[in-house]
């Protein structure tokens, strides 16, 4: 490993060390302007951080950027105590990163994807997509474009796990599948995390189903992390409305996410005087991915 | 590899039967002319005496040979030409754009964070599979092409120029590196293959037309290289030398072109008497690469190629490290 990548240590957080660390970094793409501004955040090793956003908010850009796919314009990604663009391959070998168009061979079954993993990759754990496969009851012999959509999605995700990841980044990895089987999908994510002390980092919009694996979720907005908070908390402390609404007095603003034009804006907002437990608020209403929705909404505020 | 052999035997199995097939005919054409031809093949005296070199008068059954040799080993000539440029477009166009396309090059990639190690063992593979069936071609061309011209040496001939031996691989491999990288670059099936389609006439072309490749040109007079030569003995039935330009050679030495020739013609000549005027002060010559330098030639093109195939598959290494996945 690079000596001088590692030079400076992780930080640790008060729960413990650090998986990954991003420091103001920032993404910026020529024709498209930037994507992703000074942004900041730290993944506790062993947790599992849900990244929330509506469609090109840049959460795939900051997925790839952490794998190393990606060069920044400026800042700097630590994963595991390497830097990403300083350290070449020791640092991306450590993390697992399944993007969001991934596809499968479709003339060979899971087990000779298998097969074909364990030779790419030295050190492979054949053991765990095997184990997650027949958890999951996903067939190993027949081919995969005879199986279903989140069944290939299943064998994709057993497969990046077999290489068992200090950090695992997952780019909207269940959006083909039944919501019985993403809650399945999520639950084995979890379990791996916790087994094997893997850190996960999973870009959704599947919130609600998010919650039963992620112990934290990041808001993305404006190319930075605009909210970063547990689940019971965000329940408690946040409502969604709507920007051309004459905000309540003493609201404090922490995200804000570009709306239909240039006076309206989507936000969420903290208000520790009004905590809205009790308000019929699930957390589908506080479901980040209504943003996108709610982005076009007009007419007289929206709060609830 | 073998795990990996058996998943992108898979993947690009139609290619591969396609490649077979085409293999396995054009073989099998090519042993079963070669094997008529030498049945079929006239003796020395018959060939001399067809050419008028030779005293006449002997039983000679020439006519069955040259029907076969002129007409559907012709034809198979033709399949030499293409071969490369088919096996090697047809492996190297699909073999990255398939998996840059379809998705599957994105899951290689998450599990092998070195591209290069992707990529390698790919091109690895592909490449034994056009190297092996070059060279099946490249061998069953040689044996066809010894029942057809038997007088010919191919080191000292440019008569079947780049229809066997070791130059014909090195077009299949140039040809597929040139592909390679083209679906690296493209990143699509379609496109890709559109983009061949260009580049294969291009280079057809350019093969079809080597550069002396640095051998000089020896100037001759028409009527010298018209008449036959012989070789070890026996009539050649194909000019040995290659062509590359036509002119009229002053007595100092310097060729040129009709036109230059006849400007300094006198003023009111017709055409035949500025033809006669312009052969009286120049002699009507082709410049020539001598056949002898054939094997040289041979030899300085197919390094040429390699550079151009190197530099490819180092291109193609170059843009997949920097593809998003």
């Amino acid at each position: 490993m690079d000596a001088a990548a590692r030079s400076s240590p992780d930080r640790t957080s008060p729960g413990g060390p650090l998986a990954c660390t991003v420091d103001g970094l920032s993404v910026r793409y020529r024709g498209t302007g930037q994507v992703l501004d000074d942004l900041s955040m730290a993944l506790p090793a062993g947790s599992v951080t849900a990244l929330i956003g509506p469609n090109g908010v840049g959460k795939s850009t900051l997925l790839r950027t952490i794998a190393g796919f990606e060069r920044p314009t400026s800042g700097r990604v630590r994963v595991d105590g390497v830097d990403v663009h300083g350290g070449g391959s020791a640092a991306r070998g450590s993390t697992g990163f399944l993007p969001q168009r991934v596809a499968l061979y479709p003339a060979s079954d899971a087990r000779a994807h298998i097969a074909w993993a364990a030779a790419a990759r030295p050190g492979y754990d054949r053991g765990i997509p095997e184990r997650m496969l027949r958890d999951l009851d996903v067939p190993m012999d027949r081919r995969t474009d005879r199986i279903s959509g989140g069944q290939r999605v299943i064998v994709a995700l057993a497969l990046v796990l077999g290489t068992r990841p200090a950090l695992l980044l997952l780019d909207e990895p269940t959006e083909a599948m039944d919501p019985l089987v993403r809650l399945e999908v999520y639950g084995l994510i979890r379990d791996l995390a916790q087994r094997y002390g893997t850190s996960v980092l999973v870009a959704t919009h599947q919130l609600a189903e998010a919650t039963a694996a992620a112990d934290r979720f990041l808001v993305l907005g404006g190319g930075r992390i605009t909210l970063d908070g547990d689940a019971p908390t965000l329940l408690a402390t946040h409502r969604t409305i709507h920007a051309d609404a004459p905000l309540p007095p003493g609201a404090a603003w922490v995200a804000a996410v570009p709306g239909g034009g240039a006076d309206r804006r989507v936000v969420i907002r903290i208000d520790p005087d009004r905590p809205v437990a009790g308000d019929a608020l699930t957390l589908d209403d506080l479901l980040l991915a209504h943003l996108a929705a709610l982005r076009s909404a007009t007419g007289p505020a929206v709060t609830r | 590899m073998t795990a990996l052999a058996r998943i992108l035997g898979r993947q690009h199995r139609f290619e591969i039967a396609a490649i077979a097939l085409f293999t396995v005919v054009l073989v099998l054409a090519t042993l079963i002319a070669g094997l008529r031809l030498r049945e079929l093949e006239p003796t020395d005296a018959c060939v001399d005496a067809w050419l008028g070199l030779g005293p006449d008068g002997a039983p000679c059954a020439i006519a069955a040979w040259l029907s076969l040799r002129n007409g559907e080993v012709g034809l198979l000539g033709l399949a030499f030409l293409a071969a490369p440029f088919l096996v090697g477009a047809v492996a190297g166009s699909v073999l990255l754009a398939r998996e840059i396309e379809l998705g599957t090059a994105a899951l290689g990639w998450a599990l092998q964070p070195r591209r290069a190690r992707w990529i390698a063992p790919r091109i690895a593979a592909a490449l034994l599979l056009v190297i092996t069936t070059m060279a099946a071609i490249a061998i069953a061309g040689r044996f066809l092409w010894s029942a057809a011209d038997p007088a010919i040496d191919p080191a000292l001939s440019f008569a079947r120029y780049g229809l066997d031996g070791p130059l014909l691989i090195v077009r299949g491999v140039t040809v597929f590196a040139i592909a390679v990288l083209a679906g690296a670059i493209v990143g699509r099936q379609l496109p890709t293959a559109i983009v061949m389609l260009g580049l294969t006439i291009v280079l057809w072309l350019a093969m079809q037309h080597p550069f002396p490749w640095g051998v000089p040109t020896t100037w001759v007079p028409l009527d010298a290289q018209m008449t036959d030569a012989r070789s070890g003995g026996r009539a050649e039935l194909s000019d040995p030398d290659r062509i590359v330009g036509y002119g009229f050679q002053s007595p100092d030495g310097v060729v040129r072109s009709f036109t230059d020739a006849a400007a300094s013609a006198p003023a009111g000549l017709d055409d035949d008497a500025l033809d006669a005027w312009v052969r009286q002060q120049a002699t009507e010559v082709v410049g020539i690469v001598p056949g002898a330098e054939a094997g040289s030639v041979a030899l300085r093109e197919s390094l040429a190629l390699a550079g151009v195939a190197l530099a490819a598959l180092a291109g193609s290494f170059l843009v997949i490290g920097r593809r998003r996945p």
